[in-house]
């Protein structure tokens, strides 16, 4: 039901007139001040106010502003009992509906009004389209921007090409990602590529039709392997046949690269490794057939003996890179259990009695009354103790001495094994956990090893969060300290 | 060809032995060393007529330094230095003296692999001192 609020100093109109209206469904409130009208029409929802254009506490007109500075879609009537051109345009310029002259009349009232209610609706409409428009724009504006946001964060290059060969769009990984200061979009972009991103866009630029082949070449951008990157360019579909531009997406390749490089090394690595026995074992046999060449009986067997050696030793190799190969799963597939660690180590050293004896070296066990338990994969333990003791047996001197001893602490237990042995030249220490690296030199010479003994136990040390360092003077011994977490219940 | 005295420098003892076995079986002499250094040193004691060297001895290029050592000197301008490996192209050690550039740095004067074939290694003396003389 549509209301409206009268604001005049006396009754406006005649009793009959308000029963019309009544009947026409109209609401009526009035009231006599200004001031009232004003908080009337601010706080309830008139469709129509009528004022009159001298109150007693005001102009009529200021509370005409007053009431559409907050409530524009209010249709107001300026009414005036002595009307004045110059009044009624000035009313029409703060947005009165219209200026209507009194004695009021039903007629007249009911021509005002239905013109008033056209003007409200056209009003709310108008209202409500640009409300809609501002919320599209402002939707429109939300996913641009979500789209830069993204666009820009994500690690890979974007570059979009135009069929002309003009820029259109690119973020910011692309120009890090082909090392360029600044670009801008429309500019040719072709000639400040790299040649083989050129080679590689034009044929899509040329083509003559769509295709959904996507091109991929790895290539660098900044030499010695410093930036390495992955280029995809592919069409970007219009219409049914045609494209109208080409995207090209690049990554950085670098640490992937560097990775395979290392893999590759380490693949050459163990090929030389694996080769050196079978060419001295293949050396000694094809002696031992040789006419040419005369062999005493003890040669023979001493070249047969050294064969077997080397075979051996192979065969230690091939351990030592399935151990390291399945290192790496195996951290998934562990069969955890909690171990005491001297119980290993006293297991070790009963196995390699026989060794030690033979160059009569005196083994010494220090260990805590209370030793905290770990809790690890018992193999990968007793890999550690060994490795480290046969290491300590190899490079000690006859008459020589280990010192092992364990200790915990609050979060590690400390375990070290010191021999009193050859010791390692400082020029040697940065590479001893390194792969195959083995020192050379005359006390090394007659000391069999893969070279993998130290980075094996490294890797499992590291793998339990453990660290392991050595301290080891030439000449005098050597001392590697290994720490592991206990293990807490 | 008037090879007498070969100089073998290998880290490998069994190798060693070996090649000295053989070559003495074709009638050479031959002095050794295991080290790069004391190839060297052996080197500019003996004057050998030729050298063999192994290629990764304790380091992955001790051959070639040491090849380009002796190059440098007098008498190894004169001499065949063959580098002898087992790091061949199949193990992935992507090196051979084919072109010019490579020439110019791999001061040897043949690469040849492992297990050593002794016809190989005179024909590469012989190629050696036909081209010289």
């Amino acid at each position: 039901m549509a209301s409206i609020l009268i604001i005049d100093n006396e009754h406006p109109i005649r009793k009959d007139i308000y029963t019309f209206l009544t009947r026409d469904g109209y609401d009526i409130r009035t009231t006599f001040n200004g001031a009232e009208g004003i908080e009337l029409a601010i706080t309830n929802d008139f469709e129509f106010v009528m004022i009159e254009q001298k109150l007693s506490d005001y102009d009529g007109l200021k509370v005409l502003q007053s009431i559409k500075q907050v409530k524009p879609e209010t249709v107001c009537f300026i009414i005036a009992s002595e009307p004045c051109y110059e009044i009624a345009v000035e009313a029409a310029n703060l947005g009165a509906c219209s200026y209507v002259p009194k004695p009021l009349s039903y007629e007249g009232l009911s021509f005002h009004l239905s013109k008033g209610a056209k003007h409200r609706q056209l009003y709310i409409e108008a209202r409500n389209l640009r409300r809609e428009r501002y919320n599209n724009l402002l939707e429109l504006s939300r996913e641009k921007s979500m789209f830069k946001t993204v666009l820009n964060s994500i690690n890979g290059g974007v570059l979009v090409i135009n069929s002309d060969g003009a820029l259109v769009y690119f973020n910011n990984a692309s120009l890090v990602n082909l090392n360029l200061d600044n670009l801008e979009p429309g500019e040719p972009i072709l000639k400040k590529l790299p040649p083989q991103i050129i080679k590689q866009v034009s044929e899509y630029i040329l083509a003559d039709k769509f295709t959904s082949k996507v091109s991929e070449i790895e290539l660098e951008i900044i030499p010695n392997n410093k930036l390495y990157i992955q280029s995809v360019c592919s069409h970007i579909p219009r219409n049914n046949d045609n494209f109208s531009g080409v995207v090209l997406v690049t990554r950085n390749i670098t640490q992937k690269r560097e990775i395979e490089q290392v893999k590759s090394q380490f693949v050459s690595m163990v090929a030389h490794e694996l080769k050196s026995p079978l060419v001295a074992v293949e050396g000694f046999l094809q002696i031992l057939q040789n006419p040419e060449i005369k062999l005493t009986d003890e040669k023979k067997d001493e070249f047969i003996k050294r064969s077997s050696e080397r075979v051996k030793s192979l065969f230690q190799l091939v351990n030592d890179l399935l151990d390291i190969s399945r290192m790496d799963k195996k951290e998934k597939y562990r069969e955890l259990e909690v171990i005491n660690f001297l119980e290993v180590v006293q297991s070790t050293v009963n196995l390699f009695e026989l060794e030690f004896k033979k160059k009569n070296i005196l083994v010494k066990i220090n260990a805590d009354e209370k030793i905290p338990m770990i809790k690890a994969e018992r193999l990968e333990i007793s890999r550690i103790v060994s490795n480290l003791f046969s290491n300590a047996i190899k490079y000690n001197k006859t008459d020589g001495e280990i010192i092992i001893s364990l200790f915990g602490n609050e979060n590690y237990l400390n375990f070290s094994i010191e021999d009193k042995g050859i010791g390692i030249k400082d020029t040697d220490k940065p590479k001893v956990f390194q792969e195959f690296f083995r020192a050379l030199n005359k006390q090394t010479r007659n000391v069999s090893g893969t070279g993998l003994g130290l980075t094996i136990v490294k890797r499992i040390v590291e793998s339990y969060h453990g660290k392991i360092n050595f301290e080891s003077e030439y000449g005098t011994g050597t001392k590697f300290n290994v720490k592991l977490p206990i293990f807490k219940n | 060809m008037n090879i007498k005295k070969i100089l073998l420098v290998d880290d490998d003892f069994d190798l060693i032995e070996q090649n000295k076995l053989i070559l003495e079986s074709k009638g050479f002499e031959v002095v050794t060393a295991e080290s790069a250094e004391k190839g060297f040193r052996l080197f500019e004691k003996e004057l050998p007529d030729a050298c063999v060297v192994d290629l990764i001895m304790e380091h992955h290029d001790s051959g070639f330094i040491l090849c380009y050592k002796i190059k440098k000197t007098e008498h190894g301008k004169k001499i065949p230095v063959i580098i002898l490996t087992s790091a061949t192209y199949e193990t992935g050690y992507k090196f051979s003296a084919s072109t010019d550039e490579e020439k110019s740095w791999i001061k040897s004067d043949g690469i040849l692999n492992k297990p050593i074939i002794v016809e190989e290694l005179i024909s590469k003396f012989e190629n050696f001192y036909n081209r010289e003389h």
